[in-house]
């Protein structure tokens, strides 16, 4: 598993850092595209695991980019940009969460429910993480059931999933990132894990 | 917490190794001699395994250069500017010049037609310009229903809740407020029910009796004037919660906003049509019938702009309310579009069964139409 750490950068990186940041906030496009280029797959794939399809992934990106551009200026340099930039996309991808609930916008749907001419984001959501064949198992995708059942645990759970077993975080940057303690992140994980342990347990 | 629940934590934290040494000790020797916890560990290992066959999803090759685009584009233009851009069709953008050019000039009709209040006299209508009255709802400074309905038959709650928008007054003028929306903060008849106005509007005062300086300016130039018609397009219908938590959120919710792309409110407009019934309590079916709607002013612009309404069905489906907010240099046409709406019965914004009492949000475009070229 690829593990990050966001809180040791090196003392190059971080001034290369804070002049890419002072680049930004005098409006330099060049740097702001250097930012854009340096995190895009980072808040993309972020992106992409919390809201489950990839133009719901697009957006949230290009807003969250948006938001960074605007409160480049509140960075004070507490946590890593990374590690800053990790809380804006949670945040934002959680309150889009809920605000897709609340539409009733929540694709999400069980695994034995049968993909309609009604669902097309629904199906271009699977087709975004459509087996190859040797990730099939028993006729089922691993990568979708996971995706499904990252889908069903609650909103908090699959943050702290997300950010710890997807991008590697170490359990204080989560709880940097979440701005919880790092009690709460393991009780959060440990939940989540049992509950995407019970849905994914044939393949265990 | 259980016993079992703090195994549980224990083990997952110790998979990512994130226990002090003592609990690793503990962790170790638990799972030398209890087979549960073992098989537990193991399990919970296999799962957290899954997630490295995720493949990281890399984003479209363009994302760079239309996420800086966006951004260098938004330094320098105004929130309503964005949202139109991110909302209307493509063939009824203007390019941002053009739009400034057209704020500019309004603003400036805006002075002229001031001074001319300040110097004409008032006038009798004559019956061209009491249709015109008519047809708009006198008191445009009212922000309330026409007919007298049933509104006391209304929840409490919504005639306690709603507050009648104030808009320019005949005039033409458009308030100084320090909003970017034309808000409903300081209603001029604060005390008064929707009923008083139903009442009021049947005996129209002297001033709404009296034609503006804006309609006569209308009325001499109405051979000439280019966009006598808007339309009003209703791009989405939801709960006013949910418009609510659009508009008067943080200044965090206008970026969630800005980001609503057009595409997204395709996606919409088909999912409405696609039969979310009146039943659906958070989000009614939307005719997409545009609505015409004869301007008032001349001093209108030629722009398009977006509003964000919220209205109050009552159980016959009239309106019984609305509030409607929109950009501030747009007074005019938003006043137009609110004098017509009042009228209008709610069937004609929703398709088949019957009328949706409640109270509602709704995001709208309204843009010049030429019916003469349509």
């Amino acid at each position: 598993m690829k593990r990050l750490s966001l809180s040791n950068d090196s003392q190059v990186q971080n001034s290369v850092e804070a002049e890419l940041i002072e680049r930004c906030l005098r409006k330099d496009e060049q740097a702001f595209e250097e930012l854009v280029v340096r995190f895009q797959n980072m808040v993309y794939n972020l992106s992409f695991r919390f809201m489950g399809n990839s133009h719901e992934a697009e957006d949230l990106s290009q807003e969250v980019f948006f938001k960074v551009f605007k409160s480049l200026n509140q960075f004070r340099g507490a946590s890593s940009l990374k590690t800053w930039i990790y809380r804006i996309t949670t945040n934002m991808a959680l309150n889009r969460l809920k605000f897709n609930k609340r539409r009733k916008q929540d694709k999400t749907v069980s695994l034995e429910k049968k993909f309609s001419e009604d669902a097309p984001a629904l199906k271009e959501s699977i087709a975004d993480a459509r087996p190859n064949q040797e990730n099939r198992v028993h006729g089922k995708d691993i990568k979708f059931r996971l995706q499904e059942a990252l889908n069903t645990v609650s909103e908090d759970q699959k943050a702290v999933i997300i950010l710890r077993d997807i991008e590697g975080l170490s359990y204080e940057e989560i709880a940097n990132a979440l701005e919880i303690n790092v009690g709460t992140v393991k009780s959060r994980l440990a939940r989540g894990r049992l509950a995407i342990q019970e849905m994914m347990k044939d393949l265990l | 917490m259980s016993n079992d629940e703090k195994l549980i934590e224990l083990l997952s934290a110790y998979l990512d190794d994130e226990v002090s040494e003592e609990e690793a000790h503990y962790v170790e020797k638990l799972l030398s001699t209890d087979e549960e916890a073992a098989a537990l560990f193991a399990r919970m290992s296999s799962t957290t395994n899954l997630f490295s066959q995720l493949d990281p999803v890399k984003p479209p090759v363009a994302f760079v250069k239309k996420v800086t685009s966006h951004i260098s584009e938004s330094s320098f233009n105004t929130f309503f500017d964005r949202i139109k851009r991110a909302l209307l069709p493509r063939r009824i953008q203007v390019p941002a010049l053009t739009y400034a050019a057209g704020v500019l000039v309004i603003g400036l009709i805006l002075v002229v037609s001031f001074i001319t209040i300040t110097n004409i006299s008032v006038v009798a209508p004559t019956a061209s310009e009491q249709f015109v009255f008519e047809e708009g709802a006198s008191d445009t400074t009212t922000g309330a229903a026409i007919d007298k309905t049933d509104t006391d038959k209304l929840p409490p709650e919504i005639e306690e809740d709603f507050v009648p928008d104030q808009f320019a007054g005949n005039s033409g003028e458009t308030r100084d407020q320090s909003s970017p929306f034309l808000a409903n903060e300081e209603p001029s008849q604060p005390e008064e029910t929707l009923g008083a106005d139903m009442e009021r509007e049947s005996e129209p005062s002297a001033s709404s009796r009296t034609p503006s300086a804006a309609v006569r300016s209308f009325r001499a130039s109405e051979d000439t004037a280019r966009f006598p018609y808007y339309r009003a397009e209703i791009l989405q219908v939801f709960s006013a919660e949910d418009l609510k938590e659009f508009i008067d959120g943080n200044g965090d919710d206008f970026v969630v906003m800005t980001s609503i792309s057009g595409r997204e409110i395709n996606n919409l407009k088909e999912e409405n049509k696609k039969g979310l019934t009146a039943a659906d309590e958070d989000f009614a079916e939307p005719i997409l019938q545009p609505i015409d709607f004869p301007m008032t002013y001349t001093a209108a612009g030629n722009d398009s702009i977006i509003i964000f309404g919220e209205t109050i069905i009552d159980k016959d489906g009239l309106i019984v309310g609305y509030s409607i907010r929109g950009p501030k240099d747009s007074a005019q046409v938003i006043e137009s579009f609110v004098n017509y709406y009042k009228k209008i019965h709610l069937s004609k914004f929703y398709s088949g069964g019957d009328p949706l009492p409640g109270r509602f949000g709704f995001i709208a475009t309204l843009y010049p139409r030429d019916l003469r070229t349509d």
